[in-house]
């Protein structure tokens, strides 16, 4: 009777484990059976919320090819894991490299030449880094730092009129920062106080100067840009939820976080984007063909749908960044455009001269930080 | 002939799952790693999260050591000492802890001392992002374990010999029986109790990873997050620090694992024993043992009440909505998915790592007790079968994610990668339990049955399988549970939705914050492994053997 209990266990357990197999891809193919299938499409990416169901369903029934995301957990993983399987690509489309990473994706030869002809007419700054036919801008934002004017109340405690300011008592353990061995928000501001602090009247500190006495004053470092803006910032919209802490009082994020803060909080907002010159690092999102794919057309269409209407006239509500093409920005509803940071300069550092720096900067930054 | 073929197999199979990609993945990342090995360990100084990591880790493991023992052993002692109404329930309750998947310890302190819980609101106690949670938490989890393998020891000492004691002059005073008659009773359970601690707190991730909060690493935390590792180029300070960690753990690891196995080899008992019913005191005039008592069956399950009850409330409002969320097909965050892979990697776990750990077992008792080459066989082989002790979850990961890839790209991508760390993990538990099982068989009743001409099958079916019925099913519960709560590996390989488990899924669903409901759903499915863990604790309680309580 026991052996029967057992078997009857196992006859379970083999039952159960059986599917797995069939579980990779997405499980919905409905309205394919029209056409044959082109085969598979693997898309490298992290969480890109402009990728949404409904862009794969639709691009699916469109084109024919099954699209299998490969997500990982952030711009940094999608190179590590392009990088890791270059020989053998274990995906045909890569997502999300940034300008911060690109020189070494291009270095390490990661991508194949795509057909520039499907790119629109493209905002200037999303052509500011690079235009060449491997890989395509699909978005773009400025990264800088965001202060609670709750905090910054002008009197005891005004606005910063130099990074420096941060490193005085008033912002003390209020000030919150991401790894930039991690993140690429974080990476983007380290690259802007590189070229911040070597611009600046002072010869005889730099950057890793500042990071230090960054670090003397209690500056807080998170992984992810999430992590920073929504449990730490308390300008950001956590605040209004169980479980936020909110103990800083800057956070480095998007000059036009306030202006997405703004959309949702019906024009009202206490963020603003500290627009110093050369603080700020103009990031832009690219899309490229995996090199040594076999799908390279649907790579190719993949990117089109990147640019298309349909993605670039939404991304600024579904990526919250401002879309690549030259023939939408970000809405003016609600104050977005108008809480939106310009800033008179960026920092100006070119894919090349990050990629011959940036090993040496983070080690700076690293033992800065130490 | 046969016979020696036989015996290769499970170390074989052990060689090629656990060790071989763990040795490709050293070579790999010494590659990698642009300096030596000892620049290495002297850059770690030098660098954001790896300075200090090292001081960090033993520190924390050393307090929370100390914490365990100093809370687990009076509870370990009334327990012994006393009997108990629902004694067994008591000792169910207390070491429960032990069981739960750390993501679901996680989210258990999280909603205990996190901002706005119950804790700070009421005490205004800001415990959350201090090393102080931490060391809660660890307590909190290996209480369980000094309970559990001190607890027998004291209950079962022959009462007569305490009896004796009271009339010598060196056992007149109660400190003097404590120091003469108990600690050498207790010692080396305890010193097991406190190294198995130390282990889990030196490799403890999830709970560093969510208590600790930014800028606050251990070694395990410092490794976990390096997405560049084992790539050459980009990957060389990433490389390096995993490897300098790697050794260092394995180092320490294995140190400790070998003082383990001397704590159990030395502590096999002398001394008379007595059945535990006639020894323990009946519960009058102990007012204190009963309220501390009562305190901490109360700390024991304060996590996990707060798990459950998180699951019913968003934005602190009572709401089944997570529930329905979680268990329909087209909300973001369904849970049915994560579910199913989490017990499909559970059950194939099972499937796969009992019958490798019953061959080893097995190869283990038969040849150790020959002469000469065979027996050294057997000890190595229950080393290598045991190594993944001396390696964290991380490391694990690190193993199988830099070892594969370096063999083919594709492998990346196969659904049963997870599975291999899972069960690599798994392994040494089921073979903690089957081998010693194993090994107090009667050779007798197998002589018997070959005299009587059992082919060898007949022999596993009507031997074996029957008597170590027991042991089998502990060990398998145990290597379902180690698969269900797996955290740290499974994180680290995680490369499409489609293999996201129930922990990878409260570890994302709780790195957004500002989703009041994705929160209420990481309570949603930390309560389903708790569940799970608990079903199926409470099944192992009845299939242990008569005098295996002192085990895990």
């Amino acid at each position: 009777m026991k052996i029967k209990l057992i078997m009857n266990l196992l006859t379970i357990s083999i039952l159960l484990s059986t599917p797995l197999t069939g579980c990779l891809g997405p499980a919905d193919n409905e309205g394919n059976d029209s056409s044959e299938s082109l085969g598979k499409l693997r898309i490298l990416t992290y969480d890109v919320f402009a990728i949404s169901d409904e862009m794969i369903a639709e691009f699916e029934n469109r084109t024919n090819y099954d699209v299998e995301l490969i997500k990982v957990d952030d711009a940094g993983s999608v190179l590590a894991r392009a990088l890791q399987t270059k020989d053998d690509p274990i995906a045909d489309v890569i997502i999300g490299i940034d300008n911060s990473f690109l020189q070494i994706a291009l270095d390490y030869d990661l991508f194949a030449p795509y057909d520039t002809s499907v790119i629109p007419n493209l905002h200037p700054e999303a052509s500011s880094s690079y235009t060449g036919n491997l890989v395509a801008p699909y978005d773009w934002g400025r990264v800088c730092i965001n202060y609670d004017t709750t905090y910054v109340d002008g009197e005891n405690v005004t606005v910063p009129e130099s990074l420096w300011d941060f490193t005085s008592e008033n912002w003390t353990g209020k000030v919150v920062v991401q790894n930039p061995r991690t993140s690429s928000p974080g990476r983007s501001f380290l690259l802007a106080t590189v070229d911040y602090f070597a611009n600046d009247a002072d010869d005889s500190t730099d950057f890793s100067d500042w990071w230090s006495a960054m670090n003397n004053n209690g500056v807080i470092v998170t992984d992810g840009w999430t992590e920073a803006y929504e449990t730490h910032y308390s300008g950001g919209y956590g605040q209004w939820y169980d479980g936020f802490i909110g103990d800083a009082n800057a956070v480095v994020s998007y000059c036009h976080s306030p202006g997405v803060e703004a959309y949702f909080g019906d024009n009202w907002t206490t963020s603003v984007a500290l627009t110093l010159d050369r603080s700020s690092f103009l990031q832009v999102e690219y899309v490229g063909i995996a090199k040594g794919t076999s799908q390279s057309a649907g790579a190719q269409e993949f990117i089109a749908e990147m640019l298309n209407h349909g993605v670039q006239s939404s991304i600024s509500l579904t990526n919250y960044m401002y879309p690549a093409a030259a023939n939408y920005t970000l809405p003016s509803e609600n104050g977005y455009l108008y809480h939106t940071g310009v800033p008179n300069q960026d920092s100006s550092l070119t894919p090349a001269e990050i990629g011959a720096g940036i090993d040496e900067w983070l080690n700076q930054w690293d033992s800065a930080m130490a | 002939m046969r016979k020696v073929v036989f015996h290769t197999i499970p170390a074989v199979l052990v060689i090629l799952l656990v060790i071989a990609p763990f040795i490709i993945a050293l070579i790999r990342l010494s590659e990698a790693s642009e300096v030596g090995i000892f620049e290495a360990f002297s850059n770690l100084d030098n660098r954001y999260q790896t300075s200090g990591a090292i001081g960090f880790t033993l520190k924390l493991s050393a307090i929370s050591t100390l914490a365990t023992v100093a809370f687990g052993l009076p509870l370990a002692w009334w327990m012994g000492r006393y009997h108990w109404p629902g004694h067994r329930l008591i000792r169910a309750l207390l070491t429960t802890p032990f069981v739960v998947p750390s993501m679901v310890a996680t989210i258990g302190f999280i909603s205990l001392l996190g901002p706005q819980s119950w804790l700070s609101e009421t005490f205004n106690l800001q415990l959350w992002h201090t090393m102080t949670a931490i060391v809660i938490a660890h307590t909190w989890y290996n209480v369980a374990l000094v309970v559990r393998l001190v607890e027998p020891a004291i209950a079962r000492l022959d009462p007569s010999l305490e009896e004796s004691a009271r009339l010598l002059p060196q056992g007149n005073k109660a400190w003097k029986r404590a120091w003469r008659l108990w600690w050498p009773v207790i010692r080396l359970n305890l010193a097991a109790a406190a190294t198995l601690t130390f282990v889990f707190s030196f490799t403890s991730f999830a709970l560093v990873r969510h208590l600790g909060g930014p800028g606050m690493y251990n070694m395990e935390r410092a490794m976990a997050e390096r997405p560049f590792t084992g790539i050459i180029g980009v990957g060389a300070v990433d490389s390096e620090i995993v490897l300098a960690f790697g050794i260092i753990q394995l180092v320490i690891l294995a140190s400790a694992l070998w003082l383990l196995t001397e704590f159990q080899r030395r502590g096999k008992t002398w001394l008379p024993l007595a059945t535990e019913k006639s020894t323990r005191l009946p519960l009058v005039n102990a007012q204190i043992p009963k309220l501390l008592m009562s305190l901490a069956i109360l700390a024991a399950i304060a996590p996990l009440y707060f798990t459950i009850i998180g699951s019913f409330s968003i934005a602190g409002n009572f709401s089944t909505q997570a529930w329905y969320n979680a268990f329909s097909t087209n909300s973001e965050f369904t849970l049915l998915q994560p579910l199913l892979n989490t017990l499909r990697f559970a059950t194939l776990t099972v499937l796969i790592a009992i019958p490798l750990a019953w061959l080893s077992a097995n190869s283990v008792a038969t040849l150790e007790k020959q002469e000469g080459w065979s027996s050294r066989y057997a000890r190595v082989l229950d080393v290598m079968v045991m190594a993944p002790f001396a390696l964290s979850a991380v490391m694990v990961g690190y193993g199988i994610l830099i070892g594969l890839s370096h063999i083919s790209n594709s492998l990346l991508l196969v659904w049963w990668l997870p599975l291999l760390a899972h069960l690599i993990i798994a392994l040494p538990f089921a073979m903690r339990v089957i081998l010693p099982a194993m090994r107090s068989l009667d050779p007798s009743y197998l002589e018997a049955a070959r005299t009587l001409g059992a082919s060898p099958f007949t022999v596993l079916f009507k031997v074996h399988l029957p008597l170590l019925r027991g042991p089998l099913i502990v060990a398998a519960i145990l290597a379902f549970a180690v698969s269900l709560g797996e955290f740290g590996a499974t994180w680290l390989l995680w490369n499409t939705p489609d293999w996201t488990t129930l922990p990878v899924l409260i570890d994302r669903a709780y790195s957004r914050p500002y989703d009041p409901l994705a929160r209420s759903i990481a309570h949603v499915a930390a309560s389903l492994l708790l569940i799970t863990t608990l079903t199926l604790f409470i099944t192992a309680e009845r299939f242990r053997m008569a005098g295996q309580e002192g085990e895990f």
